[in-house]
């Protein structure tokens, strides 16, 4: 009742606010979101000169005017469908194409359908709720229902500012201004909407990508509504407003000041180590030249500006990933992404650590701003939500980039230094910063490309902990440059899988290993270390990683049918 | 979310006409509590899964029972009958496969004389909702295999009942799902088991990663076959033959389908 009330006063004051209040998602469950939407998206197939094309569109008026781009459906297209998701089917005529824009608007004979209003795509701010739906591997078509997707608005950018990206096999060749999503887009889904939390179309999907980001983009709204004006002029009122209960636009004016691009040149042609070999979709089919051409294309790091972030202004301290600095250097500059001037730091490299994936850069002018905070602890939870602020490919944005996801675990390589995330990593925002929901700065998204194996935006993504970054700054400031942080290592190797006693049972043991000298021996069940009893050899392993290099532990064994105790300083891996 | 207190402050800054800052700020606040809100759903439902997740052959499965029944993707266990699986607490057990339905992809395996383990119930897969938000467990690209902790992942509902890619009837998610995942619960916010995660659909067919399309077995669809796999080790799935059809591409007045066009007698 009080979130009633509340509305109504936001109603007032906020003001042009037309259209009933749906209630909020329950739990996250945006349901009334997609059955509202539903009925304006249709499935659209065309042939031209023996192709079939197919894609996606959305009615922006009653009588059937709808809208789709002309990568789905070509200027001289024939045998245009139309399938609403009411399984109805109508042929479709096309009233107009705009190529260089890719907009193109197609008629049926149908009244009183459901139309979306096209809303105004300059209003749309960095980290809103947004959805995409459409005809996803012919959802629509097949199955009656458009795919659904909700994610954030991730960017936005100029493509020809920072060099385009296209499918080669789709058709797509815009390029100029667009929005980016982190929202599902997919085979199918372009020429659809892309919908913002007020349910109106803010863009449609096409099928160019940043060069860096390689994430969904759209053409946005306002480019839509001028290429059609002498077509449709859209009504002032918005669509009913659909509350949005993950949206982290409020984040960016605290957050943004922290994040640079980094300008970096090469002496050679040099990049990052080769990534691991890619997994085949059919291993019986191995790949061709032309995309074995594509692999490497997509496991390249393009030429555009890269994510930073700004520690300390006044030094000039500015963190990024090791990958990013990785080969000869001929010169590095620093931007700040809220700088209007848009000057250009050059900077050069103090510390790196490979195992953290972290370099350490120092302008060699001051900056301004306030310094990032490192905290002592973080109290990381799985499932919590993981906020990663990227600099804009685009070198004249002002805007960050953002992805957001959840904590996906806790404790990943380098001895639990790293955490896993799901939000969208790609080449654009490696090098970035990940924050908790207060804005607390969490972690640097890192690249690791070994032993992951990396799947660009694949959900998959890890971030060295600032916990981990604030225990190794000092060393990196002092000018170290660590190929491998030591871990501790006991030198045993134990028998996995289930075994007939409780414990870590010893299945070799390593020559001169801390092991070997503290008497340990094959066939010894190790049951307590430092008085915490060990059950599993996976345990004891996950034991022995939160010790230090040299540091002393007691051993309880079981060998044979004595219990003894034996005192081991571990070394060094 | 909105206390008394708050409620009453923001009425008299209304009264007074200056509130465009402050409005601004409050509705943050709003924006930011909803995020939380959820946010704590999450990361209660994840701690309720993780000790109920199993890592099994380089990818996935999950504990049904206390006494030690886990389903996974048959594809995970196929050439196997014994398996070692790991919980997240490095937990390991020797596994028998008991019961296979290759064409649904389900296996079911049994943990030797288990009891009391942690175990996930089912939920009832038709009442799902295009929208309705669910995480997926599970170990892609084998990343948690060294230090046993599953990846946990959000996303909606994308689709039901989709016909694709072998499944005939697939849950459609946006949850990130990769190599890896195959055999891990698809899973409500309430903890229930709705799906076992299956394939995924990429962008480009030599890229092996997650473009926010997965695609999981619906749980109704086990928990039918569940008592055969126990007992009698194999689901058949029934199947028509003898029709020869031809297909019938979409018109204006109808959708795609196919025509019968002879029976075969008996």
């Amino acid at each position: 009742m009080k979130k009633q009330i509340l509305q109504l006063i936001l109603i007032i004051t906020v003001g042009g606010w037309v259209g009933p209040a749906i209630a909020e998602p329950k739990d996250g469950n945006y349901y009334e979101v997609w059955k509202q939407i539903s009925p304006s998206i249709v499935g659209l197939t065309c042939t031209l000169d023996n192709a079939k094309f197919h894609g996606t569109g959305a009615i922006i008026k009653s009588d059937g005017l709808m809208l789709t781009t002309s990568s789905v459906i070509p200027p001289k297209a024939k045998d245009i469908l139309v399938r609403l998701n009411n399984g109805k089917s109508y042929k479709g005529k096309i009233v107009f194409t705009d190529e260089p824009n890719e907009v193109t608007l197609l008629d049926i004979e149908a009244d009183n359908l459901i139309s979306l209003n096209l809303g105004d795509s300059d209003k749309v701010k960095i980290g809103d709720a947004a959805y995409t739906l459409g005809d996803s591997l012919s959802s629509i078509i097949n199955d009656d229902q458009p795919a659904f997707s909700r994610g954030i608005i991730s960017g936005r950018y100029s493509l020809e500012k920072e060099g385009a990206y296209h499918l080669e096999e789709i058709t797509g060749k815009y390029i100029g201004e667009v929005i980016e999503t982190t929202a599902a887009v997919n085979g199918g889904i372009d020429g659809g909407p892309l919908i913002s939390a007020d349910g109106e179309i803010i863009g449609i999907i096409i099928l160019s990508y940043s060069k860096s980001r390689r994430l969904g983009t759209a053409l946005p709204s306002n480019i839509i509504k001028s290429s059609i004006k002498e077509y449709f002029s859209p009504p002032e009122q918005s669509a009913g407003k659909l509350p949005d209960p993950v949206s982290f636009n409020y984040l960016l004016d605290k957050v943004k000041p922290f994040i640079v691009g980094l300008r970096i040149t090469y002496e050679e042609k040099s990049q990052p180590p080769e990534p691991p070999p890619r997994r085949q979709p059919d291993p019986m089919e191995p790949p061709t030249p032309e995309t074995s051409a594509e692999i490497k294309e997509y496991s390249t790091r393009p030429d555009s500006l890269l994510s930073g972030i700004l520690v300390d202004p006044a030094k000039g301290y500015v963190l990024t990933s090791y990958h990013h600095i990785a080969g000869k250097l001929k010169e590095v500059k620093v931007i700040k992404q809220t700088d209007k001037s848009k000057k250009e730091y050059p900077a050069k490299v103090v510390g790196w650590c490979q195992d953290f994936d972290l370099a350490l850069l120092k302008t060699e002018e001051a900056m301004t701003g306030e310094d990032l905070r490192l905290p002592d602890q973080t109290n990381l939870k799985v499932g919590q939500w993981a906020i990663i602020i990227g600099n804009n490919p685009d070198p004249t944005a002002f805007e960050t980039t953002m992805t957001a996801g959840i904590v996906s675990a806790l404790n990943r390589l380098i001895n639990g230094k790293a955490f896993q995330l799901d939000a969208k990593i790609n080449y654009g925002n490696i090098g970035g910063a990940v924050f908790d929901l207060d804005g607390n700065f969490i972690g640097l998204v890192g690249q690791f490309a070994h032993p992951l194996e990396w799947g660009l935006n694949s959900g998959v993504g890890l971030a060295v902990k600032s916990t981990a970054i604030k225990e190794i700054l000092p060393d990196l400031i002092a000018g170290k440059k660590i190929e491998k942080t030591p871990l501790p290592f006991l030198g045993v190797q134990l028998v996995s899988g289930a075994l007939d006693v409780k414990g870590a049972k010893i299945d070799q043991v390593i020559p001169d290993s801390a092991a070997e000298k503290a008497g340990i021996k094959v066939g010894d069940v190790i049951i307590q270390l430092n008085n915490k009893s060990v059950t599993e050899s996976r345990e004891l392993i996950n034991m022995i990683r939160t010790y230090k290099v040299k540091e002393k532990v007691k051993i309880k064994i079981q060998r044979e049918d004595k219990t003894i105790e034996v005192e081991a300083v571990l070394e060094q891996r | 979310m909105i206390s008394k207190k708050k409620y009453s402050f923001w009425v008299v800054v209304l009264s007074f006409g200056i509130f465009n800052a402050l409005l601004v700020s409050a509705e943050d606040k709003d924006i930011k509590s909803l995020a939380l809100n959820l946010q704590q759903k999450i990361i209660q439902v994840s701690e309720k899964v993780i000790p109920a997740y199993v890592f099994i052959a380089g990818a996935s499965g999950v504990l049904v029972s206390p006494d030690g029944y886990v389903l996974t993707n048959y594809h995970v266990v196929a050439n196997s009958v014994k398996w070692d699986v790991f919980r997240a607490d490095g937990k390991s057990y020797e596994a028998e496969r008991i019961g296979c339905d290759p064409t649904g992809d389900i296996a079911l395996l049994k943990i030797k004389d288990a009891k009391e383990l942690p175990y996930l119930e089912f939920g009832d897969s038709d009442t799902l909702e295009v929208g309705q938000p669910v995480i997926v467990v599970g170990n892609p690209f084998t990343i948690g295999i060294s230090d046993l902790e599953p990846t946990v992942t959000f996303g909606l509902i994308s689709a039901l009942h989709r016909f694709q890619n072998d499944y005939s009837d697939a849950i459609q998610t946006d949850a990130a799902i990769n190599p890896g995942n195959s055999g891990g619960p698809l899973i409500t916010l309430d903890g229930k088991i709705v799906g076992i995660n299956g394939k995924l659909e990429t962008e480009i067919g030599f890229i092996f990663a997650n473009t926010g399309i997965g695609y999981a077995i619906p749980a109704n669809q086990i928990k039918r076959f569940l008592p055969k796999l126990k007992t009698e080790g194999q689901v058949v799935h029934a199947e028509i033959t003898g029709l020869r059809v031809e297909p019938i591409q979409a018109t204006e007045n109808s959708r795609s389908s196919i025509k019968v066009i002879e029976v075969v007698k008996n």
